[in-house]
């Protein structure tokens, strides 16, 4: 019984609250907010993203000037150069990107089974960028 | 770092209004009959800013025609004609199914692409009332120019679509003073992994200053908020300027741009002009009542 009139209490208060316009609006926003998370996310899981690289037809004969240059001014020269964060190994030009590709670590790296995985931000490299590397040293890096 | 500061600005802006609410509410109680309050009409007069949206919908059963226009790059000077030649256009519709949800559809030249978006709103500017008006919108963009053939042989249904969620909070602050801040989510289901982020957030802002009866001057931006340290992205932040004309019935908006489509998925994230250095976009936004 003394359950029965404390609910009962708790639903007239709720109710009182309720009407009143302010809470409404409040109400209202954040079930539409959650159900507006509910909708996305489902949306989104149900579409992974990919690369343009993962879908695109393999490279066959990567060279440095045509493949392998943009990707290393892109996502390793802003630390990895003396103008960058001035990290070795340079990664600037023809020579060094064949040094550490051959003699460094530069693939394990990427690929992430030695130390922390570079890119250390903006996530790992698509997987055929990555294959792209790895054949380019295993066809003698062409320049 | 940046991001924190700018999200712990954002927490401390909600709270204190949210305490302001809480006033209200107690001044309520201590009066018995409560009065609605007056809607504060037209924060801004175009259902667009210049490229982002506003937070003004359809009121229901409204439809809204839609055409927009950008021409090529200005800067190229004669040799485009000055931006006459690679013009993009849009073409669409909105309609007002409730005065608090709108739907819409486009086709843009930009990636032949087809966008639907939903707009819909959480909350009005009151007079002496609620301080801001609170709209959401989504935006799914399917780009129909892509092609599995040789190149592409990986290509899915699902690889064509991207994604757009904002939050659009507006006040009006006088008779012709507006400003609206949007946090922004772009999603992509393909994106190119070397010059591209899968997933971008954004802080975009847009503001309206009314200069005579018919016009009014408009300025937005969007800033990138998670882009990788010492990333040097090809793209730029869209730096947009407007001008609104209202004729009976139509609202006209002259932009000038850094950003030469016109969907919501390219303009925040490749828009590849740059004010300092080229690639300046001139067009309109023509918006038809019925």
């Amino acid at each position: 019984m003394v359950e029965a009139s404390i609910l009962d209490l708790i639903c007239t208060e709720f109710f009182k609250i309720m009407n009143m316009k302010k809470i409404k609006i409040v109400s209202i926003g954040i079930s539409a907010l959650v159900g507006l998370c509910f909708a996305s996310t489902s949306i989104i899981t149900s579409c992974d993203s990919t690369t343009y690289q993962d879908i695109s037809a393999v490279v066959t004969d990567p060279t440095y000037s045509k493949n392998i240059q943009p990707i290393m001014a892109k996502k390793c020269t802003g630390c990895h150069s003396t103008s960058g964060n001035d990290d070795q190994p340079y990664l600037e030009n023809y020579d060094q990107v064949k040094e550490a590709t051959q003699n460094g670590t530069l693939l394990c790296r990427i690929n992430g089974s030695c130390g922390s995985v570079m890119p250390p931000t903006g996530g790992k490299l698509p997987q055929a960028t990555i294959n792209m590397i790895q054949l380019w040293a295993n066809n003698e890096f062409p320049n | 770092m940046k991001v924190k500061k700018i999200l712990s600005c954002f927490f401390v802006f909600f709270t204190v209004s949210y305490v302001s609410a809480q006033d209200d509410l107690l001044n309520q109680l201590d009066t018995i009959k409560s009065k609605d309050k007056d809607i504060e009409m037209a924060a801004f007069k175009g259902l667009q800013i210049c490229n982002m949206q506003s937070t003004k919908l359809p009121v229901k059963g409204e439809f809204y025609f839609v055409v927009s226009h950008r021409f090529g790059d200005l800067t190229e000077g004669i040799n485009n004609f000055f931006g006459l030649d690679n013009a993009l256009t849009k073409i669409g519709g909105i309609y007002g199914v409730t005065n608090w949800l709108a739907i819409s559809a486009a086709r843009h030249t930009y990636n032949k692409t087809y966008e639907m978006g939903a707009k819909y709103k959480f909350a009005n500017q009151e007079v002496d009332g609620f301080p801001l008006t609170i709209v959401g919108y989504n935006t799914v963009d399917i780009n129909s120019e892509l092609k599995k053939d040789e190149n592409l042989p990986g290509l899915e249904f699902k690889n064509r679509l991207a994604y757009t969620t904002q939050l659009l909070i507006s006040r009006k602050f006088s008779e012709s003073i507006s400003f609206e801040l949007a946090p922004i989510w772009v999603h992509k289901n393909l994106y190119d992994g070397i010059e591209e982020q899968k997933d971008l957030l954004l802080l975009g802002a847009g503001g309206r200053c009314k200069i005579s009866k018919r016009l009014s001057l408009n300025l937005e931006y969007a800033g990138r908020l998670n882009l990788p340290e010492e990333f040097n992205s090809q793209y730029n932040n869209p730096l947009t300027v407007g001008l609104d004309i209202e004729t009976g019935g139509h609202v006209f908006q002259l932009v000038f741009s850094n950003s030469q489509p016109m969907n919501d998925v390219a303009v925040f994230s490749n828009t590849s002009g740059d004010w300092n250095g080229g690639g300046i976009y001139f067009g309109f936004n023509m918006y038809r009542v019925f």
